[in-house]
């Protein structure tokens, strides 16, 4: 089941997705969209200590109107196959008023 | 109070003055175009003269368009500077305590055992030591793998006990992650501190992976009935923060624990000597220090990700790299003996 995400074209949205890179799993988008714009990422560790979850939020820039699905993975990038978590999203991109 | 540290790709050095001037809490900001792609990692590595080689992963091909990563982080900085100021560790007496020889009052009585530890323990300290073959054997046990939990902590803490329980008492045991970590207030979310690992260690000891087996997700402390008969507690610890007692400690004692900054490179790291060159901070990170080389200036680890990643879980990462000399401890751990 995905999650739908409704912008308009030149609006900005983010996706935060919890994870911990120190084990070696990392969320990565799994293709590119030309509708969308990858323009950020900010992680967030969630305490001082050491093995600590992130919280990663991509920020991305609606760029022209349609209906994409974004596909995130949570897996190592040497374990080829294993997808620890895979998170969808519906984008509804509608024109810009 | 917070502040800002502006940290360059070049640079992942953070100084030990910069940190100890900031109170609890630190924030890094890596601006600038980051990529992770396969063959800009290799340029970045070229370029800065690294010899390390990175392995192309599928997730090194994926376009990304990525203005700026930042991220956060809070450290205990008070704890990180009351370790950093201890004095630094007498050797002979470190050696002393870790052999079991018992002293009155700060004196300890003359042994062949302690005229051994006089006469060869300092004065010579070779280019290289791996303790894989060191003493005609074999001293590091199997590469382990944490899965998806921040138990970092306790499996480089455990991966150095049961090589001293090789080395002090020449026998092979696989030891609880689960214990250590679940029982001593780990949080797969939250993380751990070292001290804590040790503090559980000298007080409780661990039994084995067959009494509380792993899984990588939050569990209840929950040990086999017979806990108590086969836990294996440490009597010794010592903090070490400079070179020579770290070279000194790792020839003449064991391996040792160590903290360090992850970056996004390090994922992709294949074999040769570490050193950051692109990517961004991702989180701190907890492993067994096996050795070190002298020659080609780095310190020899063990990782828990499994023996898939890396040089089969090993790695080296070149000294005063992702701040592991210059801001984090090394945790040396001995005395192990069977609790009762």
């Amino acid at each position: 089941m995905s999650e739908t995400i409704k912008a308009k074209v030149g609006d900005i949205f983010d996706i935060v997705l919890e994870g911990n890179p120190t084990t070696g799993f990392i969320w990565q988008p799994l293709v590119p969209h030309e509708a969308l714009e990858h323009v950020d990422t900010y992680s967030e560790v969630q305490s001082s200590l050491v093995g600590a979850a992130a919280k990663q939020r991509f920020l991305f820039k609606a760029l022209a109107p349609g209906k994409i699905d974004l596909v995130f993975r949570y897996s190592r990038p040497w374990e080829k196959g294993k997808i620890r978590d895979e998170r969808i999203y519906s984008i509804q991109i509608d024109p810009a008023k | 109070m917070s502040y800002t540290i502006h940290h360059a790709y070049e640079d992942c050095i953070i100084s030990q003055n910069e940190v100890l001037e900031s109170v609890y809490t630190m924030r890094f900001v890596d601006q600038g175009m980051e990529s992770l792609k396969f063959e800009e990692i290799e340029e970045a590595i070229n370029k800065q003269g690294a010899s390390w080689k990175a392995k192309e992963y599928d997730f090194l091909s994926l376009p990304e368009n990525e203005l700026a990563k930042r991220l956060g982080v809070k450290l205990d900085v008070e704890k990180l500077e009351k370790d950093r100021l201890q004095p630094k560790p007498d050797m002979v007496r470190v050696m002393a305590d870790f052999a079991g020889l018992k002293h009155k009052d700060g004196v300890y009585p003359l042994s062949d055992k302690l005229a051994e530890i006089i006469q060869t323990g300092p004065i010579y300290i070779p280019k290289v030591v791996d303790w894989r073959d060191r003493k005609g054997r074999n001293n590091v046990t199997s590469v382990k793998d944490q899965g998806g939990c921040g138990s970092c902590v306790a499996f480089g803490t455990t991966a150095t006990l049961e090589s001293m329980v090789l080395i002090e008492h020449n026998a092979s045991v696989d030891l609880s992650e689960a214990e250590l970590f679940f029982c001593g207030g780990g949080s797969c979310q939250l993380g751990w501190w070292p001290d804590n690992a040790v503090t559980y260690l000298k007080s409780r000891g661990i039994s084995t992976e067959t009494c509380f087996p792993y899984h990588d997700s939050q569990m209840p402390c929950n040990t086999c009935t017979e806990r108590d008969g086969e836990a294996i507690q440490i009597m010794n610890s010592v903090i070490l923060n400079d070179m020579y007692s770290r070279k000194h400690y790792i020839k003449n004692i064991g391996p040792v624990m160590c903290v360090f900054e992850v970056y996004l490179d390090f994922y992709a790291y294949h074999t040769g000597v570490y050193s950051h060159v692109t990517g961004s901070f991702r989180g701190l990170h907890c492993v067994e220090v096996i050795g070190f080389d002298d020659d080609r200036g780095a310190w020899i680890c063990k990782n828990s990700w499994g023996n898939g990643w890396g040089n089969g879980g090993f790695f080296l990462i070149a000294y005063g790299q992702c701040a592991i000399d210059s801001t984090y401890p090394f945790w040396g751990i001995g005395g192990t003996r069977w609790h009762f």
